[in-house]
């Protein structure tokens, strides 16, 4: 068993899945390390949407999420050598992702820009969007752009932190304790701005919630 | 009394069909905001850019940037050294040596042969400044160049308007009174009667005209008599001061009549009185008593 193994299984209440890939996520870092440069395509090819995604829910701005994710890979590249396996490749990487943004965030406090990506309104989506117009009868492709307004609006509304944890837990699907490491504090307080951060946005999207 | 804390939070909805919640909305978010193909081809090829630039980067260490620092250390402190030169040498001289006159009589004190010009006080540099004691007279001018020129170099090298020497003479014919048991016609004393005269000769119109004492004095060929005169000071101490001699270069050169009578004690005792005047202790007191502000200037009396 392997370092990255084991002290993931240490921090960590690691599901079997995210065990496996943790496991992949160091061998492939090893190699980088040993100085095979394409190793690490693999590993920005893995985790570049789920980068940009969690970058872009903190700043509802398409062109900054795309320059911090590329910030965020080049960082990790220099300092890959670094990685001593303490925790995920994937914590790892959140974390710089999360602090560029946060340092971003915080400098460009007083100017901030939204530009949205452009909504897929397929599969699922469809059908959401279908109930809501269906109960509102509204336009549906009018509706659909105020509400991508609506849901980038509530999400800035938070504090940086409160978003941060909204979108980690929220739409990039990590357990708390993950969070808790990716924002270095406890377990209590990522449940405490959870908690928090989701009675905003229930009050500032009641709208679309209530029938 | 507690009033029971009102709920904000809307209450949570039993989750049926048609009801949609925070979740998924959110979830709604983050299924339809997804970046093109284009984007990440796009994407891709920065990153792929970026990371080749940063390699090359991250190969230059520390001793990369010596070149550079060698030459901006010397560049900076040859800077510095000339910025400092220049201030040094455009800065004014700390002390500059004063010029006063003491007057012979005890009471009457005229300073300064006032031939420098008084210019208008504010174009006049801060060394630049008269006096008038409320004794007799005190008129302390230094020269507005050279920081060092005294009042009596000054004096040799500006001559007076005629129509200035005319005022300034009107002004010390006032104040002018004759001496008891004065025998002699041109004998006058210089006094400032507790400066009644000072009083009526207004400031202003003795910085406004220049006042050309020394040349008034010698040139009546005056005989300053009074009781606790000083003594006359030695010819050698006189000219052992370069000040005190050019002084009486001037003196010598502008009234014949002096120059004529050198051999006269009464002569030579007027003219160390004369030249006592032109003091640096007795000038830079004076020059504290006088503060300029803006366009007003201050005299202590």
């Amino acid at each position: 068993m392997n370092i990255g193994a084991q002290t993931i299984g240490k921090t960590l209440v690691a599901s079997p899945d995210r065990q496996m890939e943790a496991d992949s996520d160091w061998q492939l870092v090893q190699r980088v390390q040993s100085g095979e440069v394409t190793a690490f395509d693999r590993l920005v090819l893995k985790y570049r949407e789920r980068v940009l995604g969690v970058i872009y829910n903190m700043t509802s701005n398409r062109e900054d999420a795309a320059d911090l994710a590329q910030d965020t890979f080049i960082k990790a590249f220099q300092s890959i050598n670094r990685f001593q396996g303490q925790s995920s490749f994937f914590t790892w990487l959140y974390r710089i992702a999360v602090n560029s943004t946060l340092t971003h965030l915080r400098k460009n406090r007083l100017r901030s820009f939204f530009s949205f990506e452009k909504i897929h309104d397929e599969g699922q989506n469809a059908e959401l969007i279908s109930k809501l117009t269906d109960k509102h009868g509204a336009d549906r492709e009018l509706y659909v752009k105020e509400l991508q307004t609506k849901l980038n609006e509530a999400l800035q509304k938070l504090s940086i932190k409160h978003r941060t944890v909204v979108t980690l837990f929220e739409i990039d699907n990590l357990s708390h304790e993950e969070i808790a490491e990716i924002m270095e504090c406890s377990v209590g307080t990522v449940r405490s701005r959870l908690h928090y951060a989701k009675q905003l946005l229930q009050a500032e999207l009641q709208a679309y919630t209530r029938a | 009394m507690f009033r029971r804390k009102r709920n904000t939070t809307p209450p949570a909805q039993p989750r049926t069909e048609s009801t949609v919640t925070v979740e998924d909305l959110l979830q709604f978010k983050k299924r339809a905001e997804q970046p093109s193909p284009e984007f990440w081809a796009d994407f891709s090829h920065q990153l792929k850019q970026r990371q080749i630039a940063a390699a090359i980067q991250e190969k230059q260490s520390w001793w990369h940037a010596l070149p550079r620092i060698a030459i901006a250390i010397p560049a900076g402190a040859t800077a510095a050294i000339a910025i400092g030169f220049i201030v040094w040498r455009n800065a004014p001289p700390a002390a500059a040596p004063a010029v006063t006159a003491e007057q012979t009589l005890p009471e009457a004190k005229v300073a300064a042969p006032a031939i420098a010009t008084l210019a208008p006080v504010k174009k006049a540099p801060a060394i630049r400044q008269a006096k008038v004691t409320h004794q007799p007279v005190v008129v302390t001018a230094q020269p507005q160049k050279p920081a060092r020129q005294t009042a009596a170099e000054a004096a040799v090298e500006k001559p007076v308007a005629p129509e200035h020497l005319e005022t300034a003479r009107t002004v010390f014919t006032a104040n002018a009174a004759p001496l008891p048991n004065d025998d002699s016609p041109a004998r006058f004393t210089l006094f400032g009667a507790k400066s009644q005269t000072t009083k009526t000769a207004s400031s202003a119109a003795f910085f406004s005209t220049p006042v050309a004492i020394t040349g008034e004095l010698l040139h009546a060929t005056v005989e300053y008599a009074t009781a606790n005169a000083e003594p006359a000071a030695s010819v050698s101490q006189e000219t052992a001061d370069p000040r005190r001699a050019r002084l009486l270069t001037y003196a010598d050169n502008t009234i014949p009549v002096a120059n004529a009578a050198t051999d006269n004690p009464r002569v030579a005792r007027l003219r160390e009185r004369v030249t006592s005047r032109f003091d640096d202790k007795a000038l830079s007191d004076s020059i504290s008593r006088i503060a300029t502000t803006g366009d007003s200037l201050t005299i202590k009396f």
